[in-house]
């Protein structure tokens, strides 16, 4: 009764994903899976899954092979999997979706609606959202959607469990519950390959790992017995211990006035400041209103009646994306298929804010490739497709961008959003020299909140579109405790 | 609720867009509501309101049909040589069927099986099969069974018999649309790379839907051999274009994955609707098409407009309905 994985390998096109990795899961033990950014870690889930066939190297469930890509197979074999680009169909209802393959049907062609209602009220349970599984899974918040993903692959009772970065953008009380049915599987005898970049919850939930790098298994053992050091060198950089504070924010003048703005429809109307050279991180649980500050800001949400906002005294096009990065503003979201251009070049992702304004000189290939320098990204040359990149080296991408643009203002959402530990100290350490070096206004989203505390001179905690909380670096009260007792102490009282 | 529940359809556009026509029409020409009119309107319609299901089942799956009128034609002039060869209208009516089946399996077969690009794919069967309705009739002619035409351009209680054909009709399309099969396929539509890695065997529900496709085809071409009552290679031809406008008008997304064949149905009522209606007040034949038309995309337009209004209204008031039950996580 195991789960093996023998020998693996994958090329794609020049690029050796998987190179004979082996590794096994038994029952009750919940493996990590670790590496950098393209070290190999979701090509492995995926073949594990039977999504991907290897080129070489076999799986063996409980004995039985997978044989080639066949993910109903491998479900039938007791396999089931999260996948972090999710698997739910957005425009069917959060029921529908977890019962979607299993489906109960009466003479095997007309679905058993109430039947099918049942699995799914059983399903949904657990993850707490049996309230909503009428609703369409498109206009759910995005923890929701990994919560409803997670009941899916449980629907169908697995053995073997792979989750991919099922947590990246889960808040810690959505994160506790999937604790809960982890801990659950594992007592009935399951399985897990757990794959994620936070150390915290590999250690939280993880007796044992593997280790890739470049596609390379490079270790194998108990997860007590290496230190956080050693993981993150194997993650890829590695060279950068975790991110020095720089200079401390300059006192700089307020650049952004933001009047009047409701974060969400029924808020109270809010002021916010933004000084130079300062990072303003905004926080607290999810979808609280941080996204649609941003959104404003970015001239990607059409302005309320009454909001505005100021940029160096000149008031802003609000409700105009171009407008705005023609101001000098410049946007970036951990969700890439809203950013990227996948099968274009890289050059083309780096060029394109360039192409879509008039009047601005085309930076070359080698300010290009210096930006990417800066950033340590891995890359077979600009003129590659970025799609074939790993996610966290698509992103660095987005980020060098902003390097080139040399804006006023950045906003990043989620921007380190599934990427690994090396990489987010890039990220970081470039958001820092652009703030405190240049004196660029930036201002950031995380549904984590020990990043906005590494990463952030002043964070301001949302709450039903409220702002409940102002946590300055200066005044020496910011720290992700802190954050999260804003926001909890807030849940409590209400 | 209920209320709520009708406007936020996707159909609902259509419906009204129908509605109006069918106002506009009879304001025009009061006589249409005769039996007589009734019986001329619906048999001319029939097999376009057949084969706009074909359509909506393609369109579903992330497909789309180009080869539907030529289907239908081949169709047609086959149950006509069938009927001129001396088979029985019992044996020509299955006859049609597993013609439209088959028609329907060779798309599914190149769209499902070998993955062609499905507009090219059923462009080109759109000619294969033109090409042999043209070899089987060159030219209109023959004849159907007089008994079985004149049941069809026939009335029982008032009602014309087609209209209550189509009724039978619709009746299969609500146990399609409350199989596993559709959900499935829908699934495919809105995301054949999710669908795929949930477990469904896309390809084979690519294959399915053209093939069931193929079986409003078949049931298109007999309608309308039954109807005219005759062969014309050429007849059907204008339905490949027309069932796309209609299940578009009706809602139907052309990337798959939403719509309902009701709404299509919709939709190619007022596609009928509006060529009639400039007939009916005696529009010159050289405007005729110009009219028409500009009526089609003031419809598409209204539909897609307000289509994306209502369904930002309905997904408001469901999340608003759903906090007032208490039931946030």
């Amino acid at each position: 009764m195991t789960l093996v994985l023998d020998g693996i390998t994958r090329v794609f096109g020049p690029v050796r994903a998987l190179d004979d990795v082996s590794l096994t899961v038994g029952p009750g033990e919940c493996r990590a899976l670790y590496g950098g950014n393209g070290s190999g870690k979701s090509t492995l889930a995926k073949i594990a899954s039977g999504t991907l066939a290897p080129d070489t190297g076999r799986v063996l469930v409980d004995d039985r092979p997978l044989g080639r890509a066949d993910p109903a197979r491998a479900r039938s074999l007791g396999v089931g999997m999260t996948f972090q680009e999710l698997s739910l169909i957005p425009l069917l209802t959060a029921g529908e979706n977890v019962v979607l393959t299993d489906m109960p049907g009466r003479a095997g062609l007309l679905r058993d609606t109430a039947r099918a209602d049942q699995m799914a009220q059983a399903a949904l349970a657990p993850v707490g959202l049996a309230g909503r599984r009428d609703l369409p899974v498109s206009i759910l918040q995005t923890g929701e959607k990994y919560l409803i993903e997670l009941a899916k692959a449980l629907q169908s009772r697995p053995r073997w469990l792979i989750i991919d970065e099922l947590t990246a953008t889960m808040h810690a009380s959505e994160v506790d519950v999937f604790a809960g049915l982890l801990a659950d599987h594992l007592a009935q005898g399951g399985g897990a390959l757990f794959v994620s970049h936070r150390l915290p919850e590999l250690r939280r939930f993880c007796d044992t790992i593997s280790v890739l790098r470049n596609g390379k298994l490079v270790f194998d053992g108990a997860l007590a017995g290496v230190g956080d050091d050693e993981l993150v060198k194997w993650a890829g950089g590695g060279h950068r211990d975790a991110p020095a504070l720089m200079a401390p924010a300059r006192d700089g003048e307020v650049r952004v006035k933001a009047k009047a703005i409701r974060p969400l429809p029924h808020a109270q109307p809010l002021d916010l400041d933004f000084r130079a050279g300062e990072i303003t991180g905004i926080g607290g649980l999810p979808d609280q209103g941080q996204k649609q500050v941003l959104r404003l800001l970015a001239g990607l949400r059409a302005p309320s009646p009454g909001e505005s906002v100021s940029l160096d005294g000149e008031t802003l096009p609000l409700g105009s994306a171009a407008a705005m990065a023609a101001k000098g503003i410049s946007f970036v979201s951990g969700d890439r298929d809203e950013m990227v251009f996948a099968p274009r070049s890289i050059r083309e992702n780096m060029l394109a804010p360039f192409a879509a304004m008039r009047g601005l000189k085309m930076p070359s290939d080698a300010e290009i490739t210096a930006a990417l320098e800066r950033l340590s990204t891995r890359h077979a040359g600009i003129s590659r497709p970025i799609g074939g990149l790993s996610g966290g080296n698509q992103q660095k991408i987005l980020v060098a961008r902003c390097l080139l643009l040399n804006p006023r203002l950045i906003l990043a959402e989620d921007c380190t959003k599934g990427i690994d530990v090396a990489a987010r100290n890039d990220v970081h350490h470039l958001l820092r020299e652009l703030a405190h070096v240049q004196g660029t206004t930036v201002i950031v989203t995380s549904s984590d909140d020990q990043e906005l505390a590494e990463l952030c001179d002043r964070v301001l905690v949302l709450d039903g579109g409220r702002m409940i909380a102002e946590l300055a670096r200066a005044e020496g009260r910011l720290d992700a405790q802190a954050i999260v007792s804003a926001y909890m102490k807030q849940e409590r009282a209400a | 609720m209920m209320l709520r529940q009708i406007w936020s359809h996707s159909s609902f556009p259509a419906g009204v867009l129908a509605a109006l026509a069918l106002i506009f029409a009879l304001s025009v020409n009061p006589g249409l509501l005769t039996t007589g009119s009734m019986i001329g309107w619906s048999t001319s319609q029939l097999g376009l309101w057949t084969a706009v299901l074909g359509q909506t089942l393609a369109l579903m799956g992330r497909g789309i049909d180009l080869s539907i009128g030529s289907a239908v034609s081949l169709v047609n002039v086959s149950a006509i040589a069938l009927f001129e060869a001396g088979w029985p209208l019992t044996a020509v009516v299955p006859a049609t069927l597993v013609l439209g089946l088959a028609i329907g399996a060779l798309n599914g077969a190149l769209v499902g099986g070998l993955r062609l690009n499905p507009l090219l794919a059923t462009f080109a069967t759109s000619f294969v099969l033109l090409g042999l309705a043209l070899q089987i009739r060159p030219a209109p002619g023959g004849m159907a069974p007089m008994p079985a035409v004149m049941f069809l351009n026939g009335a029982s209680w008032g009602i014309p018999n087609a209209m209550l054909l189509f009724v039978l009709v619709l009746l299969l399309w609500a146990l399609i649309a409350a199989s596993l099969f559709w959900i499935r396929l829908r699934a495919v539509g809105t995301d054949p790379v999710r669908a795929w890695n949930s477990g469904l065997p896309v390809q084979w529900l690519k294959f399915g839907s053209y093939t069931l496709a193929g079986l409003f085809t078949g049931l298109s071409g007999l309608f309308v051999t039954l109807c005219v009552g005759a062969g014309d290679p050429l007849f059907a031809q204008p339905y490949t274009l027309l069932t796309i406008a209609g299940a578009v008008i009706g809602g139907v997304a052309l990337n798959g994955g939403s719509g309902s064949g009701y709404g299509a149905v919709l939709g190619a009522v007022f596609v009928g609707l509006t060529s009639d209606i400039a007939l009916g007040i005696g529009i010159s034949p050289f405007f005729q098409q110009l009219i028409v038309g500009c009526v089609l995309l003031v419809g598409l337009a209204i539909v897609v407009l307000s289509g994306r209004w209502l369904q930002q209204k309905s997904n408001a008031a469901l999340i608003t309905a759903s906090a007032h039950r208490g039931e946030r996580a």
